[in-house]
């Protein structure tokens, strides 16, 4: 158990400065998930919290305790690594040993602590085997174990999932929630796929280009993104951003938010005739590029009936629309007078 | 594709395959040859040894030469010399070019990049350049009349550092960060983790080694002066040296006698050499 506070760091390779001024507190027992592109910091921000990547400046605190200097093996932390990191010349129990000997735990005690995570993972059988042997998802398996094993106070992780084919993936995803229930202790958790975010997260950190875009649940984050960055990389497809006319605000709406209709509805607040594009028919929903007078948009459907050329009609909600300044900050007051000037 | 097509590429095939498999004899045959040659010869009595046109075979198996060689020269002695010569280099490049390469491998230091020039340049130094001065700092030392001379020179080895940096600089980071995480110190980190990752590529250059060192026979007979320092390949040359001409027979059954134990450890070794860089990493 452990709340972990990030302080003014700062993160520099060479010249480029990758990370400036950034402040963030990890929540005790909290499944938080740090989630951006490629190059936006998370991982770095993971690895200074491991202890092997330190913080050109900046402090980070553990439970009140400063833990800048204090050196990776003895931070009570665990992580697991994109790679996996297993050390292949050992067998599956050595690799899980390894820490626990280096940390001179008896072996009784190692033992048990074995044969507990192993279990718990579904790694039994195969303790003398050497890892090149299995396959990937029980080598991921592996990587979780050892860092189980240490009963540490905060798990890190770095894209574990990310090297598995979509089904193991998805498995692993809910076995990954359940093990965070059971234990109850912090989980930070690197991603770019915002839909693994979503479904694994109690806490999201958005970031970009080394800044926290939003922080808050994913319920939060989907529904009231502080940002045109937020809006657009959670949800698929993409929220849709269009400039209004002699104003320098943009209008953004989610796709699945759209209602597209046969017939014009006087009762909508936003309301667009268009003509459909594209239609791509996915099973439960459909998209479909719809071209309007501000641009192409992207729409959400459970309806699948509408075809290439038909021409339609666009409502969205007033509840369902979110305004941005033009520097893409949402704006948050003062709305109806934005509303009316897009109406139709 | 159509039938001719295929039918085609199967011939093609078909011939590709047969031109690489004579090929693969003809130059197992020009490999070999050699051996079987001086294996067959050590066999023979010394009339068969010159006869012409010579026999592939032995007409009568005789062990007489082995029994020679022994006679002629004390074997053991000169055995035991070669093998405190190779084991010595072979063990004191352990101790020296492995934490060398690990530390060119891992760190960064002042003075590594000219550290590494230097390595490479005595990489390129051919041993006829420096035999003199080397020769020269033994004597003051008053070290010709032991074996030092034969093995201080090889004990650290550029192109085993060479060797077993690229290895070490092979073994992914994330995996020596994970050991850090798990507590472990350097020391445990280079035995534990980097080492038996880098075995094979160890035993390899370990061996080249090895078997350099016992086939060497420009530098023992520069440094020595005196028999009882000088290795094997050195006695077969008295071997040689018989009053009644060359006696084909004892000399191939002395030669076979230095090669043994190197076939031995080829043998023994063969799948280690076989995957110097065999770490793909595991994902």
């Amino acid at each position: 158990m452990a709340e972990i506070v990030l302080e003014n760091i700062e993160k520099s390779f060479g010249k480029t400065t990758v990370i400036k001024d950034l402040n963030l507190t990890i929540q005790d027992g909290k499944f938080t998930v740090l989630l951006g592109p490629s190059g936006c910091g998370k991982t770095t921000l993971l690895r200074m919290i491991a202890g092997i990547g330190p913080a050109t400046s900046g402090m980070i605190y553990m439970d009140g305790e400063d833990i800048s200097d204090i050196p990776p093996g003895k931070r009570n932390v665990a992580m697991v690594f994109q790679s996996y990191a297993i050390y292949p010349t050992m067998t599956v129990r050595e690799n899980i040993e390894f820490c626990l000997k280096n940390n001179k735990i008896p072996k009784e005690e190692r033992n048990r602590r074995i044969e507990k995570v192993a279990k718990t993972v579904g790694l039994e059988e195969y303790l003398n085997r050497k890892p090149s042997k299995l396959s990937g998802g029980q080598r991921q398996r592996i990587a979780l174990a050892r860092a189980m094993v240490k009963e540490p106070a905060v798990f890190l992780m770095d894209e574990p999932l990310s090297n598995l084919d979509a089904k193991l993936r998805v498995a692993m995803r809910s076995e990954l929630i359940q093990m965070h229930e059971q234990l109850g202790t912090t989980f930070i958790y690197v991603t770019h796929d915002q839909l693994e975010s979503m479904a694994m997260a109690d806490h999201i950190v958005l970031m970009n280009q080394g800044k926290i875009m939003q922080q808050a649940t994913p319920e939060v984050i989907y529904n009231d993104p502080d940002n045109i960055f937020t809006a657009q990389f959670i949800g698929t497809p993409a929220t849709n951003i269009l400039p209004i006319e002699r104003r320098e605000v943009s209008l953004g709406y989610r796709p699945e938010k759209v209602r597209i209709l046969r017939e014009r509805d006087e009762s909508a607040e936003y309301l667009r005739e268009g003509k459909i594009v594209t239609r791509e028919m996915l099973g439960s929903e459909t998209i479909y590029h719809v071209q309007i007078k501000e641009g192409r948009i992207v729409v959400k459907s459970l309806d699948f009936d509408f075809h290439n050329g038909d021409s339609v009609w666009i409502a969205v909600d007033r509840k369902h629309m979110y305004f941005f300044d033009n520097e893409g900050n949402r704006i948050r007051e003062n709305l109806s007078d934005l509303v009316s000037s897009v109406h139709e | 594709m159509d039938r001719k097509a295929v039918s085609i590429y199967k011939v093609r095939r078909c011939v590709g395959k047969s031109i690489s498999f004579v090929f693969k004899v003809f130059m197992l045959i020009l490999f070999l040859f050699p051996f079987y040659w001086m294996i067959t010869t050590a066999f023979k009595n010394y009339q068969e040894s010159i006869l012409f046109p010579p026999t592939l075979w032995p007409e009568s198996f005789s062990f007489h030469a082995f029994i020679d060689v022994f006679q002629r020269i004390d074997m053991l002695y000169y055995f035991r010399n070669s093998a405190l010569v190779a084991l010595g280099v072979v063990v004191l490049q352990a101790l020296i070019n492995v934490p060398a390469a690990y530390g060119f491998a891992r760190y960064n230091f002042k003075g590594k990049k000219p550290m590494w020039a230097l390595v490479m340049l005595a990489f390129m130094i051919p041993t006829q350049i420096t035999f003199v001065p080397v020769y020269i700092m033994f004597s003051k030392a008053n070290l010709l009349g032991t074996l030092w001379p034969q093995i201080l020179p090889f004990a650290a080895n550029a192109y085993g550092i060479f060797l077993m940096r690229q290895s070490f600089m092979q073994v992914p980071d994330e995996l020596v960060e994970s050991a850090r995480m798990d507590n472990a110190g350097e020391i445990k980190i280079m035995l534990k983790v980097m080492l038996p990752m880098s075995k094979s590529s160890i035993i390899t250059a370990e061996m080249f080694s090895f078997i350099s060192t016992w086939n060497s026979y420009f530098w023992p007979l520069v440094m020595t002066n005196a028999d009882e320092v000088r290795p094997i390949t050195l006695a077969m040359q008295r071997l040689q040296d018989a009053n009644q001409g060359l006696e084909w027979p004892v000399l191939m059954a002395g030669n076979t006698m230095v090669v043994l134990p190197i076939l031995i450890l080829f043998i023994v070794l063969n799948k280690q050499i076989l995957s110097p860089f065999g770490y793909k990493g595991i994902k």
